[in-house]
């Protein structure tokens, strides 16, 4: 599986990528990028299979990728890793076409269960 | 509205899972950071249904033991780049999970990490939590805006 992680925290893409490898999910390729626009410029040459991506982040915002990628017909499996997970942006995280919210502080566990479930 | 007791598990829990520190809530009155130009504040400001302000502060020396906790690097080897990163994103961990007790609609600025005190005007603080792990000391304060 080709995974691209994006968030603006070079610390929380080296967690989400060792959580990652630690669910027993197949990696042939992950990639990174700070934040929606340079995600998007990522995969103007690469296509993903999977993009982690967290919310909150300069430049453009993780739902803001999102939507960019819904006007744009990109479509690519898509979850959030972030710190906040109330009611409402749970709503339009999964009504703009996320599959699933993994919230900050999370476990290996957590990766393994979203993870192993796309497959 | 008391928040210290909710907080305390949350800040306990992020250490425990992003960190793998065990840290405990000290109950005897502490200053803290004794010299600020040793100590490093992350800063989130929370706007919306509530307005205040969100800080975590903790010496130098133990934002880089942290930082080496979340790389999994040698002691001495973290960046102070890094360290700011990973205060940064303790402090957007810590105050995305306090973001989800208020209530109605808030947003949460991007992590700011500076060094030494940060003096908000209009503001009063409602709560401030001190916790000890590593042998060190470090605190949370919340700030509400004047309305």
């Amino acid at each position: 599986m080709k995974i691209l992680i994006v968030d603006d925290s070079k610390a929380m893409r080296m967690i989400v990528s060792r959580n990652i490898r630690q669910s027993g999910i197949e990696i042939s390729e992950l990639k990174e990028a700070g934040n929606g626009k340079e995600a998007l410029a990522v995969m103007e040459n690469w296509t993903p299979d999977l993009i982690l991506s967290d919310w909150n982040m300069p430049e453009m915002s993780g739902i803001e990728f999102l939507q960019k990628m819904n006007e744009r017909e990109i479509k690519i499996k898509f979850g959030f890793v972030t710190a906040e997970g109330t009611a409402e942006m749970k709503k339009l995280a999964f009504d703009t076409g996320a599959l699933f919210l993994i919230a900050k502080p999370f476990t290996p566990e957590a990766f393994k269960q979203n993870l192993l479930a796309l497959r | 509205m008391a928040y210290e007791e909710e907080l305390g598990s949350i800040v306990t829990n992020i250490c425990q899972t992003m960190l793998g520190w065990e840290v405990v809530v000290k109950t005897e009155a502490s200053n803290g950071c004794q010299n600020d130009s040793s100590c490093l504040c992350g800063n989130i400001s929370i706007t919306g249904a509530w307005q205040g302000e969100f800080f975590l502060k903790m010496p130098l020396s133990l934002a880089q033991k942290a930082t080496e906790a979340m790389f999994a690097s040698a002691p001495g080897s973290a960046t102070e780049d890094e360290v700011r990163d990973v205060l940064g994103e303790l402090t957007n961990m810590v105050s995305g999970s306090f973001k989800s007790m208020l209530e109605g609609n808030c947003q949460l600025s991007l992590p700011s990490v500076l060094q030494g005190n940060v003096v908000i005007p209009r503001t009063e603080q409602i709560c401030h939590l001190m916790f000890e792990t590593q042998k060190e000391t470090f605190e949370v304060t919340v700030l509400q805006g004047r309305r």
